[in-house]
């Protein structure tokens, strides 16, 4: 009788996680569907797009309308966004103007340098952060509860892209220490064979360890004004969860019973810590990814946001537009995947949703 | 605050309002350092004499003196000048964008609350929507729509901030919509409107205030980051942001302080939003 029940308990408790992910993958889409449609209706705010198309050379009504004809674009606007939206499903992103090659494939070139940024933003970041907040929250009052506030009101207040040229001002012009802000490597430094398109992975993997160092010296000061910039959020949310897990009933009753620290902390409480941060680290990386705009700017690195700028300032607005839809599907990606991980961390989702 | 969601709202909220702002925690540094903001931007004729947008080829990058407090930029403009007018542009953008922000996020979350169901999952879809767009991108493609320019910024930062208000009004209106008191409005026959703008929207006004203030100092980074990269208020004007873009460049040759100084007042208003922000949060017990 006892294992019919459990065996009818199990089963419910896979079929609310199966419909949790189910309607978080629902609501994903749709979220996604309808920042196409935003971005749809933007591009045609941007202009008629036949002028777009005829270039410097201006044409005669008569060609204007052979080309809206061969484009498709005197069809009904809901049948011309179904078109768009196959288009995007089979990677195309459009044409740049400045550069005439496919959105995509440029994007293939410029993603990694922001891909390397942003990780190495982020490992620093949640290194800092993490423990802080959980340092912070076993002591209100302590030497690093202090700091920890003192980093959010930092974190909070710095502009990130004035931050970074205090930064090469203090290590470039003032210390010489760091290298000039001249991208991913020094100028005259040949990159390492692409193999994954991170410079520093692609160095280690061709064992240049020169192209290596100078590589991370490159990433030093970008990813300082990232990590340090970045992350209040974290921070906070690592102290509140944890201060109210140590003083939450059960913790109490744990530690009353006898139950060994290790087994306590270790498995009770890390458990339950774990679960929102990171949903917060999942949401602070796809911030990052489409984020790293100004810093790029600053440090001249080569990335989607620094092409995204320039793209801007050519007027030639199809690669902000594939920037802007890629970063926002990435975002909404790892926040789906941040919940299938707090489902897998957190079984109280799994009974409660 | 039990007690208090059982009173009619607006004799609630007023009190509520008075209790703030004889908060002796009002009266801090923060505070203090903004009102001060304030006076510097509306007094800035007063107390420079100098033009902020005329050359002076007689007095290119020079270094901090008694003469020019900051030091002037490369088209000889004194900095500190600069910076005092540019308080003007930068707080008068962010507080106009947030307003408009704010005025929508209430409309939108008391709405929502109001009728719930349909309208409530369509607009909190399409806020999340906006909100999963990367915040510069989502700026840059107001742009490329509209031009840039000062009326540019206003709108994106309406645009990028009603969400944040909308979900807080929703947030503290939801829950205030199956008390008593709008049950008894209900059946007192007063008005869908008339309820959400005499009994909802009064109980948002401290927690969105406190929303509102740190959020015009995000605005202002965003006005400054966008400029900065050349896409907001362009370079010629004293906005902070571009200020920075013209010293940016003259940084690596160690002519620091025309980057540093507008730097610094934008840094120096954003922590007195925030700590004004905390201090509101703190005194209403949010």
């Amino acid at each position: 009788m006892s294992t019919t029940l459990s065996r009818v308990q199990r089963v419910e408790t896979v079929t609310r996680g199966a419909t949790f992910v189910l309607r978080r993958l629902i609501t994903a889409v749709i979220t996604l569907l309808g920042v196409t449609l935003i971005v749809f209706f933007l591009t045609r705010g941007v202009g008629d797009p036949v002028y777009i198309l005829q270039g410097s050379t201006p044409m005669t009504p008569e060609q204007l309308d052979l080309l809206r004809q061969q484009y498709g674009l005197d069809r009904p606007l809901w049948e011309q966004y179904l078109d768009y939206l196959g288009g995007l499903v089979q990677g195309d992103l459009g044409t740049s103007l400045y550069t005439k090659k496919p959105v995509t494939a440029e994007l293939a070139i410029y993603f990694p340098a922001t891909l390397s940024l942003s990780v190495a933003a982020l490992i620093l970041g949640v290194i800092i952060t993490v423990p802080l907040g959980v340092a912070s929250a076993i002591k209100p009052g302590s030497f690093w509860n202090r700091l920890s506030i003192g980093f959010t009101r930092f974190g909070v207040a710095m502009p990130s892209f004035w931050f970074g040229l205090l930064l090469v001002y203090v290590f470039v012009y003032v210390l010489k220490i760091a290298p000039a802000p001249t991208g991913q490597l020094p100028i005259g430094m040949a990159a390492p064979p692409r193999v994954t398109g991170l410079i520093p992975i692609d160095a280690l993997l061709a064992g240049e360890w020169n192209v290596f160092g100078a590589a991370m010296g490159q990433l030093a000061l970008p990813v300082l004004a990232l990590a340090l910039t970045s992350f209040p959020a974290l921070l906070a949310l690592t102290e509140s969860v944890t201060a109210r897990v140590l003083r939450s009933d059960y913790m109490r009753t744990a530690r009353a019973t006898g139950l060994p620290p290790s087994m306590a902390y270790g498995r009770y409480a890390a458990r339950n810590i774990a679960s929102p941060i990171v949903t917060q680290i999942a949401m602070t990386f796809g911030f990052l990814l489409g984020g790293t705009v100004l810093v790029e700017f600053v440090f001249s690195w080569p990335g989607i946001g620094q092409y995204a700028v320039l793209s801007m300032q050519r007027l030639d607005f199809a690669p902000v537009i594939g920037i802007a839809l890629l970063t926002s599907t990435i975002y909404l990606v790892l926040y789906f995947i941040s919940d299938l991980v707090s489902l897998a961390l957190d079984p109280r989702i799994r009974h409660d949703s | 605050m039990t007690a208090e969601q059982t009173l009619p709202a607006k004799a609630g909220a007023e009190r509520g309002i008075l209790r703030v702002i004889r908060h002796p925690l009002l009266v801090n540094g923060s505070t203090i350092t903004f009102a001060i903001l304030i006076l510097l931007a509306i007094l800035a004729p007063v107390i420079t004499p100098y033009d902020p947008v005329k050359v002076d080829l007689s007095q290119i990058s020079k270094p901090p003196s008694l003469e020019h407090w900051f030091g002037t930029d490369v088209r000889g403009m004194d900095i500190f000048t600069r910076v005092l007018y540019g308080a003007r542009i930068d707080l008068t953008l962010s507080i106009g964008g947030i307003m408009i922000a704010l005025i929508i996020g209430l409309v939108l979350g008391s709405a929502a609350a109001y009728f719930g169901k349909i309208v409530d999952d369509v607009i909190s879809r399409f806020a999340e929507m906006l909100q999963s767009i990367p915040m510069f991108l989502f700026a840059f493609l107001i742009v490329a729509v509209l031009g840039s320019g000062g009326p540019t910024l206003l709108i994106v930062i309406a645009l990028c901030y009603w969400p944040a208000f909308f979900k807080i009004t929703r947030s503290i209106a939801a829950p205030l919509m199956r008390t008593d008191y709008v049950a008894v409005a209900q059946t007192a026959g007063r008005s869908g409107m008339g309820i959400v703008l005499g009994h909802i929207a009064p109980n948002t006004v401290i927690p969105v205030l406190s929303q509102a203030t740190v959020n015009i100092g995000f605005a202002i980074q965003v006005i400054a980051g966008l400029s900065f990269l050349g896409l907001g208020v362009p370079v010629p004007e004293p906005e902070w942001g571009a200020m920075i873009s013209v010293g940016a460049p003259r940084i690596a040759y160690g002519e620091w302080w025309m980057a540093v100084f507008p730097g610094l007042a934008l840094l120096v208003t954003v922590i007195a939003l925030d700590g004004m922000s905390r201090r509101l949060a703190k005194a209403e017990g949010y």
